[in-house]
């Protein structure tokens, strides 16, 4: 089915075509809400709550530009009220070391860990992270979504980044002792 | 093997084609989730819809019945007529004026139970025709029941003959009916019923069982009916006025004949009852969700209706006077009335709607500095656009600065100043397309069209002194005339299918006046709003 019919079709509250555009869809969005969640369980829960809220503004959805990526900021967005209030302790001075490489080796890297080290990031800092780097968002936008000003933003990035090099690293050095 | 990375790029690269499925309860949850919700949303606009057709019937019933009170009389006379061309009149007559003894005495007699076979025979001659009056009791009841509102068959009793035509051709009778404009009041008065039954009874069970209920009581009704009126026979009532005894002589007969009559009566009552199964087939395609009519209608609510209300600014745009030249120059000033209505529209495409309306719209403006005098006989009028009433015969009206008669001191000594009130009242029948600019939670569209205006009220007065006197009307306006409207809507939906409007309209109007309007351009501007309803 032709996904302007589909969606047509949960206009009108069809069950079936909501449970076809589920099938079609979830994988994307379960991967979005794994990234920006603190855990499985809560990724799960923002995933339900994310599609009941497609399914009711369906409507609003005018054909312009494509319907996943409507629907990703759908999601994104009820993660972001999920999170965003949730304070972080803030070291806005502190100069953080601008090194952005970090030295890996690729088949240890799996996806399950980064998205682990991900999920284990403060929640302002995984979510400007995930904005920035995963999903393309500028730091003004960020900090419009986000309700911070822009220089938190960035220092948001910086601190998510050192913390992930940090954990990369680590895993690492686990790895390679493990190896020897 | 390592090498070196920029983070950034590590993730991107990394997540680029990230999926995840999620675990097989999600889709449950949120499909129960769902349903829950669907429900929800469902029954609600069901309810108003119906809801919304039922205020808007009253509206309209209520307005045909002010302007047609005096009708109720002829309905009475109507139904008479037709019970007449297949009764006896004088049956006829007498069991009208037993009418309601004899329904509460049915009522209370239905309750008893005795033996028929106790019952002499020669008595039920008598009591034929009071059997009639029972049964029609018992139509009157079941109707009653069902919020039916057939005041004619309840009102009056009926021979047989009328009886059993009534049953089998009721449909033919209402159709008749409602070729009458009277009787467009009671199919009215019907649906309003029927509407209201329907919301009373959304619930598809309670409807199914209130059917059930009734044609059980009537059944019961009508097996205990017999036996019930012979016994009022024993409880002494006398019913004997009838004088229909000739037209009744077998007793088996009238029973047979009473019988079939009450097996139709239960048929007719049944068949009201039946008159609920498009409303429930309704219901359960609505639940089945197979209903595309419903499923088109869910889709966009392409109706409207609306009231409103507004501050009327009536002016004109050049600085003459409708009621003669001489006072072009007298300063005017124009009040602020009020204009009310109701209107519907529909929605032609997303952005195009078509509306409609009926609005009452009152103006009123005064031209200042106006002399008068009284004379001692009647004089010429010296207004060209006033037809004088009896108050005014003898009065002469001036401007200011035209005194012909300055040397008549008497005049000049016997002249006031005063005010001349020009009220006029107009239905105003808009016909206007809309266009949607915005068209979100607050939305803006652009509205053009004409209205038709018929004159309904029209007095030219005299203010002076803080006295107010009627001294005639005005003769040059057009009865009908029309106006060209341009504005802008502005709406707010607060609430599902509910809009508040403001809509600010510029109404220039073009042939208010058949002759000798001067130099007078009347335009007004109003600011309606209101509240309307999308279904």
């Amino acid at each position: 089915m032709i996904i302007e019919q589909l969606i047509y079709e949960c206009t009108n509250y069809n069950t079936k075509a909501q449970e076809q555009l589920y099938r079609l869809l979830a994988p994307k969005l379960f991967s979005v809400c794994l990234k920006y969640s603190r855990n499985y369980e809560e990724a799960q829960d923002n995933l339900q709550e994310g599609f009941l809220l497609i399914f009711d503004k369906i409507s609003q959805f005018k054909n312009k530009g494509s319907f996943e990526g409507w629907a990703k900021r759908v999601v994104i967005n009820y993660t972001l009220q999920q999170y965003r209030n949730q304070n972080v302790f803030e070291i806005v001075s502190e100069n953080i070391p601008d090194i952005e490489n970090v030295e890996i080796d690729d088949e240890n890297i799996s996806l399950d860990f980064l998205t682990k080290i991900i999920q284990e990031l403060p929640d302002r800092y995984r979510l400007v992270f995930n904005l920035y780097v995963i999903d393309d968002y500028s730091h003004k936008e960020i900090a419009e979504m986000l309700g911070i000003n822009i220089g938190t933003s960035k220092s948001n990035l910086a601190r998510a980044k050192a913390i992930l090099k940090e954990k990369i690293e680590l895993n690492n050095n686990y790895s390679i002792k493990k190896t020897k | 093997m390592k090498e070196q990375k920029n983070i950034e790029r590590l993730f991107q690269e990394k997540f680029k084609d990230f999926e995840a499925i999620p675990p097989q309860d999600s889709w449950d949850n949120i499909a129960s989730r769902l349903t829950e919700k669907k429900k929800k949303k469902r029954i609600i606009p069901f309810w108003f819809q119906f809801s919304g057709i039922a205020a808007s019937l009253v509206i309209i019933g209520s307005l045909i019945w002010n302007y047609q009170s005096e009708n109720n009389n002829s309905i009475i006379e109507n139904s008479n007529n037709i019970v007449s061309e297949d009764s006896n009149e004088k049956t006829n007559n007498d069991s009208f004026e037993n009418k309601t003894i004899t329904s509460s005495e049915s009522n209370k007699l239905n309750v008893k139970t005795s033996d028929i076979n106790q019952k002499e025979k020669n008595r039920i001659q008598n009591y034929s025709n009071g059997l009639n009056d029972s049964k029609n009791a018992i139509v009157s009841n079941s109707k009653e029941k069902k919020k039916s509102n057939n005041i004619i068959i309840a009102k009056h009793k009926k021979p047989n003959t009328y009886l059993v035509n009534n049953t089998t051709t009721n449909n033919t009778i209402k159709n008749k009916r409602s070729k009458t404009k009277n009787n467009n009041l009671l199919a009215t008065e019907n649906l309003i019923q029927k509407e209201l039954n329907n919301s009373n009874g959304n619930n598809l069970v309670q409807i199914q069982n209130q059917k059930e209920d009734l044609i059980a009581k009537t059944k019961n009704i009508n097996s205990t009916q017999i036996e019930a009126f012979f016994e009022k026979e024993n409880s002494q009532i006398n019913y004997t006025n009838n004088k229909n005894d000739s037209k009744v002589n077998d007793t088996i007969n009238t029973i047979v004949a009473s019988n079939e009559i009450i097996i139709k009566d239960s048929t007719l009552v049944e068949k009201i009852a039946e008159k609920t199964n498009p409303l429930e087939e309704l219901l359960a395609a609505k639940e089945d969700g197979k209903n595309e009519d419903e499923k088109e209608k869910e889709k966009r609510n392409r109706w409207a209706i609306s009231s409103n209300a507004s501050p009327v600014y009536f002016n004109s745009l050049a600085e003459g006077s409708s009621l003669d030249q001489q006072f072009d120059s007298n300063e005017k000033n124009y009040a602020t009335t009020l204009s009310y209505g109701i209107g519907g529209s529909y929605l032609i495409t997303d952005k195009i709607s078509i509306k409609t309306g009926i609005n009452n719209i009152n103006l009123s403006y005064n031209t200042n500095d106006v002399l008068f005098r009284n004379s001692l006989s009647t004089t010429n009028n010296n207004i060209k656009a006033l037809s004088r009433n009896e108050n005014s015969e003898t009065m002469v009206f001036s401007a200011p600065n035209s005194k012909n008669d300055i040397g008549d001191v008497v005049i000049l000594l016997s002249e006031k100043t005063g005010t001349l009130k020009q009220d006029l009242s107009y239905i105003e029948v808009p016909l206007e397309l809309s266009y949607k600019i915005l068209d979100k939670k607050f939305g803006i569209e652009v509205i053009g069209g004409m209205s038709t205006l018929l004159l309904n009220n029209n007095t030219v007065s005299l203010v002076t002194d803080g006295m107010e006197m009627n001294v005639g009307k005005a003769n040059n306006l057009n009865n009908i005339h029309f106006s060209s409207n341009v504005g802008l809507g502005f709406k707010y939906s607060f609430w599902k299918n509910f809009n508040a409007n403001f809509q600010p309209m510029f109404k220039y109007q073009i042939n208010t006046f058949s002759e000798n309007s001067g130099n007078f351009k009347p335009y007004f501007i109003g600011l309606y709003s209101g509240i309307s309803f999308s279904f």
